[in-house]
């Protein structure tokens, strides 16, 4: 079984393939959340920013020309209305900040290891410690980051999501990467990461 | 050719570290971390924080995503059928609704019109009798006003526009004292 590109996937929904749709959107519904999850930090606000950015890609399904990526449309789409939320929720005061009852721990998210109490405290103290930093970096720099290193996207085409050059995309992420590195190398000489 | 053994800057280390170097600076990246340890240590230092990063779990989405999402897509599917079922409907609704406010306007304007030149026609008649150029427009009111009616003496309707105005003198009517006085006299004659 071949497996379609986005972009033939894209060009049936143009043509009116509601099933296309569906395809598309169970592939990046996941990557999407996650996404937003780690940009706003909110969990059901990254849901509805999710829910926007398939909304905003099925309304515009007429005009799409398959000139760029898919991804790159996508996270187009969905790193302005981050950043637009980010914006509006720094008039609101600080972020909502999450209790590590309500994050899932990521070794929990693994059937067959059951970690102990202890292994829960540490991890959900680890997951704090990176999100804290990632969450202090310059709106651009938390974008790249995030885009690079969970998303998994090129740097290359990171240049096109945020519409600056190559070079600049890489020197966001040198930047990015060297204010995590002094913000977190203590904890990781400490054994906490 | 003499080799170049200057240590690499941090910025070189990071990008190897990431592949985003190619060519030939990606070559010399290489060989230089081959025989340097600080540069080593550099690049393993990017390397655990990379590892340390992984860490950071988020959940996925919802179970109900899908169907929220799909109800908001329905709705817009609503949406976008339009007017009558036409594709092109939701701008003919709108165009629709507008031509039929101006219809409403204009048909307003027209009664308007048509009442202020029907209505009063007596009273122009009046006027144009009072400033003198009032025989012609007197000679043609009365062909109009006898179709398919009795037709009215001429010396009878020469008094009605010799009066009229008299009859349009509203303080003389407005005094009813007059009028009182015909009834007290009356019954003084009785």
């Amino acid at each position: 079984m071949t497996v379609d590109s986005d972009l033939e996937l894209m060009l049936r929904v143009r043509s009116g393939d509601a099933d296309s749709f569906e395809v598309l959107l169970n592939r990046y519904r996941a990557p999407l959340v996650g996404y937003f999850s780690r940009m706003v930090r909110d969990p059901a606000l990254a849901e509805d920013l999710a829910q926007e950015v398939f909304l905003r890609v099925y309304r515009a399904r007429d005009r799409y020309r398959p000139n760029a990526r898919f991804t790159t449309w996508l996270y187009r789409i969905a790193t302005n209305l981050a950043l637009n939320a980010i914006r509006d929720r720094k008039g609101d005061g600080p972020l909502e900040v999450e209790s590590d009852l309500d994050m899932e721990p990521a070794a929990a998210r693994i059937p067959d290891k059951k970690p102990s109490a202890e292994q829960h405290l540490m991890d959900s103290d680890r997951e704090r410690l990176i999100r804290e930093a990632v969450e202090e970096l310059p709106e651009n720099q938390r974008a790249a980051v995030i885009l690079h290193k969970y998303q998994e996207v090129d740097y290359r085409q990171i240049a096109k999501v945020l519409n600056v050059s190559e070079g600049a995309v890489k020197s966001l992420l040198f930047r990015a990467y060297e204010n995590l590195r002094r913000r977190l190398e203590p904890f990781m000489k400490g054994g906490q990461l | 050719m003499k080799k170049d053994t200057s240590c690499l800057e941090r910025e070189q280390i990071f990008y190897f570290a990431q592949g985003m170097l190619e060519g030939r600076e990606a070559e010399r990246a290489r060989g230089h971390l081959a025989v340097c340890p600080a540069c080593i240590q550099t690049a393993e230092g990017y390397q655990r924080l990379n590892h340390a990063l992984d860490s950071w779990k988020v959940s996925g989405p919802s179970a109900w995503f899908e169907s929220r999402l799909q109800a908001t897509l329905a709705s817009t599917a609503d949406e976008r059928r339009g007017f009558f079922g036409l594709p092109w409907g939701r701008w003919l609704a709108p165009a629709s609704l507008a031509a039929m406010v101006v219809f409403g306007i204009v048909m307003v304007h027209a009664w308007r019109q048509s009442g202020r030149y029907s209505q009063p026609a007596v009273l122009t008649s009046a006027r144009l009798a009072r400033s003198g150029q009032a025989q012609p427009q007197i000679q043609s009111a009365p062909a109009s006003v006898a179709e398919g009616a009795e037709a009215k003496p001429a010396d009878e309707e020469m008094t009605l526009y010799k009066n009229l105005p008299m009859l349009e003198n509203y303080d003389m009517l407005a005094n009813f004292d007059v009028l009182s006085e015909l009834a007290a006299d009356s019954k003084a004659a009785d």
